[in-house]
């Protein structure tokens, strides 16, 4: 797709995660990007570590009218960050970013969470079935199968023994 | 000689979990102050504080990553966050994944994730199940490892990376 050259972006990659595990799955996975990375959160707390800045929206999974407030958010710090991509890993507080970035024509890559072992994220699903995506990974091989166009390239960390005795 | 932390997590969301307090606080070593305890309760409210210890709704990330390496033993609710700690600094762990059907979270994908853990130090304690007892000899000989293990996969954030920046 043709990216819109009037946004001049900058040599930023914007981050979608909520706090927890989505925010470790989206740090490993970022972890050979050299570019600036810029963090969206539902809570900051990280001490200013690993991201160049953090913004916070807040979180929700069924409330429309939170998810209508984190939409004007999103357009609000798509504009400012300019970001050559946006990143995410799930929750829902995705969502808006990705229909932004759509509208943006801001390049959109979704991996789904790791937790989905046989079926995608309800947030997955929903990216996924509005095709808000430039690509779209998930962390196990059953799930990749059962969806057209959802690639499998392994799991952000190693599950295995790791050397525990 | 120091005594053996248990930090016990229930992650980030604001669903409860009181299941896990109430197996916590049935461990004679929650009235034995030669343990120390760390309870990171998320929205529970602990009303009977443990005899050595401290309660904090939520804890920054730097500060978890300390008491996940200072501990003997880690009780955890089944987070993907939890579990990475866990096993970056290979520690000995209980599970006890949140279902839905005691409203501890919207779905049971923490079962699903509970499911595919094969580590031979990590126990998964699945609904209606009880705590292993805990025994305090047993965590005074836990070793504690001080370095954590690199467990990124590096292949997939080169993938990532790609799609990214091209």
């Amino acid at each position: 797709m043709r990216r819109c050259d009037k946004l001049k972006r900058k040599e930023t990659v914007l981050v979608v995660a909520s706090s927890g595990g989505h925010l470790t799955q989206a740090m490993c996975a970022t972890s050979t990007i050299s570019q600036a990375l810029v963090l969206v959160s539902n809570k900051d707390m990280l001490n200013g570590e690993y991201f160049d800045r953090v913004y916070t929206v807040t979180d929700t999974q069924h409330n429309v009218l939170v998810h209508c407030v984190n939409f004007f958010a999103a357009i609000r710090i798509l504009i400012k960050e300019r970001p050559m991509a946006v990143f995410s890993t799930g929750g829902p507080i995705c969502l808006p970013f990705a229909l932004v970035a759509r509208l943006t024509r801001t390049r959109f890559v979704f991996l789904d969470t790791m937790s989905r072992v046989t079926e995608l994220s309800n947030s997955g699903k929903l990216i996924q079935k509005l095709g808000l995506y430039d690509a779209f990974l998930c962390q196990w091989q059953t799930v990749a199968d059962q969806h057209s166009g959802i690639e499998y390239h392994g799991q952000a960390f190693d599950l295995g023994d790791n050397g525990h005795q | 000689m120091a005594r053996p932390l248990i930090l016990v997590t229930m992650g980030t969301n604001d669903y409860p979990f009181e299941r896990l307090y109430e197996l916590i606080s049935r461990e004679a070593l929650y009235r034995d102050d030669r343990c120390q305890w760390f309870i990171q309760s998320g929205v529970v409210e602990v009303a009977d504080l443990p005899a050595s210890g401290e309660v904090a709704s939520i804890v920054p990330r730097e500060r978890m990553e300390t008491l996940i390496r200072e501990s003997a033993l880690i009780i955890s609710h089944c987070g993907i966050g939890s579990l990475n700690l866990a096993l970056k600094y290979r520690k000995r762990t209980v599970f006890v994944p949140r279902v839905c059907r005691y409203n501890e979270f919207s779905d049971d994908h923490q079962l699903q994730i509970a499911a595919e853990i094969k580590n031979r130090r990590m126990t998964v304690v699945y609904p209606d199940e009880p705590l292993p007892v805990l025994d305090y000899q047993s965590l005074c000989d836990e070793p504690v490892p001080s370095s954590p293990v690199d467990i990124t996969n590096y292949d997939l954030a080169r993938v990532i990376e790609y799609k990214l920046t091209g």
